[in-house]
């Protein structure tokens, strides 16, 4: 009994040192390279979109232009990228969740589709099969999550020749010790990969300023800043405004809190068109936030912070009350992570239905 | 004695009228541990300059707080003195100050509408101008004192820099912060000081004169900042340097926001429903609240006017709009202006 204890002890402080590895992951880019706390602003706007209330935001980069066309009601457009390379997974339904809700708001959605970088990173077998991917699959799913057509944009990026063109304009503002600075050498080793990443892909986040300036926001992932520092500096130099950043935490992956979900691992994601066997399947083999006996579990309670199952929630479930009594509940040990990811199977077996 | 301190400590920053940010609990009560003695009078102090365009209701938050840190005092037993300063030199001294005379002049009406504030509010303070001060030869004693400490100071140097919107740090630099070396001078030799939360780098500067030249600085209990009316969240997202200390309380004029200002003289002809509608709420709390804050003055109004203590209440929107909007016409419009 005294070994249980002490084990399911030594489990719990694990959890909290994994959560705080995950806090730390989230918040480590925040006061270097301009990247600012969101904290404050997401409290100014509290009520306003539910994924800046749950703290899936951690940091930006200019966002205060945006706030103001928010606040006066007035339309601000919106890049957000998306490499077609795998089927989409609830990682993305989240980030596409979110650009719709901002849509709300008043935001023109522009999505470039990356099938050239899906090649040329060994993603897709051909630019072709990626093209033919985001243009039958990925672009209806997206739609289907009822944003307005006339107010989003898809770009795949082989079938628009003017990207191709102006990249070559906006790239010549680009120099190679720049670009292995920022995305290192291995990330630029072929002509191809110099040209997208030095050019197309900030050339994309750009594009909807040739038609006038205006203010853009891009939300990434963390790792994802070093595109947007290189297409800020081209913008100021090609006389554009500099486009604004939010850092949107991505689900994590069902296997490993500190890893996202990935479209190349089927083990860690679930996919939209995973059916109801998958998704049990999946879920009841992910990892939680739950101690490993379930007298631990009661005496300590879970971590939700680290849990892919009860992210699962936070980043999906409409209904804040029921997300905050889940949390409460879990974390005080009242519910089992089985108990849990019954809920959860029930929830993602009817959102995906 | 200690536990008294404590006692009155606990009261004053429970109100819920100071910065937590900036007035911390441990550090006051020790400050006050060291500094108060029941044998000897309290003095407390509030400065305020002033401009062209008149006095706030801002300025009255500071009046009514100085007489609520006077009367807790004075009924643990304290014999203590508030002194409200005026600021009649220190007005001016801004370049961009037009018609200085007129300005200069403006004191006595100054002093004039406090005194009748006092009468109505019965506030147990005592206003004094900035000039009678600077013709005592113990002030001017005091004044070269400081400037000796803070000219030769390094820190000094740096925490002069803090106390002026960056948008200013220019026009003192040319000064050599005589503005501060005043500002430092005026608050020596006093035990408490009320003042907004940027004055705290004064406090700095007027605890170093303390500790190299001998001369008692206070201890500063920093308000809530002052936050513009009819402003929506974005405003507080894009302008930080306001959002954490606020505007200069006792002038319209701060950062050019005389619109988004209450005058007092104004009072009776100020369209209040519109700024109080037009200005956003905060449901975090812990954010900017100019509302609440305006809330806040008109419950220390009725306290001060009927004789009982003061109650913080916070609302949430749009009961706060509401109740905020009835309080000030009935605890401060009718009051001074009926």
């Amino acid at each position: 009994m005294h070994n249980d204890t002490y084990t399911a002890e030594a489990e719990y402080k694990e959890k909290l040192v994994i959560k705080k590895r995950v806090e730390r992951a989230a918040r480590q880019k925040i006061g270097k390279q301009g990247l600012k706390d969101f904290t404050k602003v997401a409290g100014y706007m509290h009520g306003l979109n539910q994924y800046i209330d749950r703290g899936i935001i951690t940091a930006h980069l200019d966002f205060e232009p945006i706030a103001s066309l928010i606040a006066e009601g007035r339309p601000f457009t919106i890049v957000s990228g998306l490499n077609p390379s795998s089927p989409l997974h609830l990682g993305h339904l989240a980030l596409f969740k979110f650009l719709k809700s901002l849509q709300d708001l008043g935001a023109e959605i522009v999505i470039p589709l990356t099938n050239d970088e899906s090649f040329i990173d060994g993603k897709a077998a051909s630019i072709e099969a990626a093209g033919k991917l985001a243009r039958e699959e990925i672009i209806p799913s997206i739609l289907a999550l009822g944003f307005n057509p006339t107010k989003t944009t898809f770009m795949i990026h082989s079938e628009s020749p003017e990207l191709y063109l102006m990249a070559m304009q906006f790239g010549n503002l680009v120099t190679m010790n720049t670009l292995t600075t920022l995305f290192g050498k291995g990330s630029v080793d072929t002509a191809a990969k110099v040209y997208y990443r030095g050019a197309l892909q900030l050339t994309s986040i750009l594009m909807p300023q040739l038609s006038g300036k205006k203010h853009v926001l891009v939300p990434v992932g963390p790792d994802q800043h070093p595109y947007l520092l290189l297409t800020r500096d081209v913008a100021n130099k090609a006389g554009l405004i500099p486009p604004s950043e939010l850092i949107f935490n991505f689900m994590p992956s069902l296997k490993n809190p500190l890893e996202k979900m990935s479209g190349s691992k089927p083990e860690t994601a679930i996919y939209l068109t995973d059916d109801p066997k998958t998704i049990q399947k999946k879920i009841q083999s992910a990892y939680t936030g739950s101690l490993s006996t379930l007298e631990g579990h009661k005496r300590y309670g879970a971590v939700p912070e680290i849990c892919p199952v009860f992210q699962i929630l936070n980043y999906h479930c409409p209904d804040q009350l029921f997300v905050d009594k889940t949390y409460a509940q879990y974390k005080a040990g009242a519910l089992t992570a089985g108990d849990l990811k019954k809920i959860v199977i029930d929830f993602l077996q009817q959102m995906l239905k | 004695m200690n536990k008294q301190i404590t006692n009155i400590a606990n009261a004053l920053l429970s109100t819920g009228l100071f910065s937590a940010e900036f007035t911390k609990a441990a550090q006051v009560k020790r400050a006050l541990a060291a500094k108060l003695d029941p044998q000897k009078p309290v003095r407390i102090v509030y400065g305020e300059t002033y401009d062209q365009y008149g006095m706030t209701i801002d300025s009255l938050k500071y009046y009514f707080i100085l007489s609520y840190v006077h009367t807790q005092l004075k009924d643990a037993g304290f014999n203590v003195t508030s002194h409200l300063i005026v600021g009649d030199i220190a007005s001016i001294k801004n370049k961009n100050v037009q018609n200085k005379n007129a300005l200069l002049d403006a004191a006595d009406e100054r002093i004039a509408a406090i005194n009748k504030i006092v009468k109505v509010y019965h506030l147990p303070i005592t206003t004094v101008k900035m000039s009678e001060l600077f013709e005592e030869t113990s002030f001017q004693r005091t004044l070269e004192t400081a400037r000796t400490v803070i000219t030769g100071n390094a820190l000094a140097q740096q925490l002069l820099q803090k106390t002026v919107l960056k948008n200013r740090v220019k026009q003192e630099l040319i000064s050599g912060y005589e503005y501060a070396v005043e500002e430092v001078a005026l608050i020596l030799g006093y035990d408490i000081k009320v003042g907004p939360p940027r004055e705290r780098f004064y406090d700095q500067l007027a605890s170093l004169v303390e500790t190299e030249a001998g001369v008692r600085a206070p201890v500063g209990l920093y308000v809530n900042p002052t936050y513009p009316l009819g402003m929506n969240f974005d405003y507080f997202i894009a302008n930080p340097e306001i959002e954490t200390y606020g505007l200069t309380p006792y002038k319209a004029g701060s950062n050019k926001l005389m619109e988004h200002r209450i005058i007092l003289s104004n009072l009776p002809n100020t369209n209040l429903d519109a700024l109080v509608t037009a200005s956003f709420v905060p449901i975090v709390p812990g954010l900017a609240n100019p509302v609440q804050d305006l809330y806040d003055i008109a419950l220390l109004a009725k306290a001060f006017l009927g004789g009982t203590p003061f109650t913080r209440s916070e609302l949430a929107e749009p009961q706060l709009k509401a109740e905020t909007l009835s309080a000030v016409k009935a605890y401060i419009q009718e009051p001074l202006y009926a």
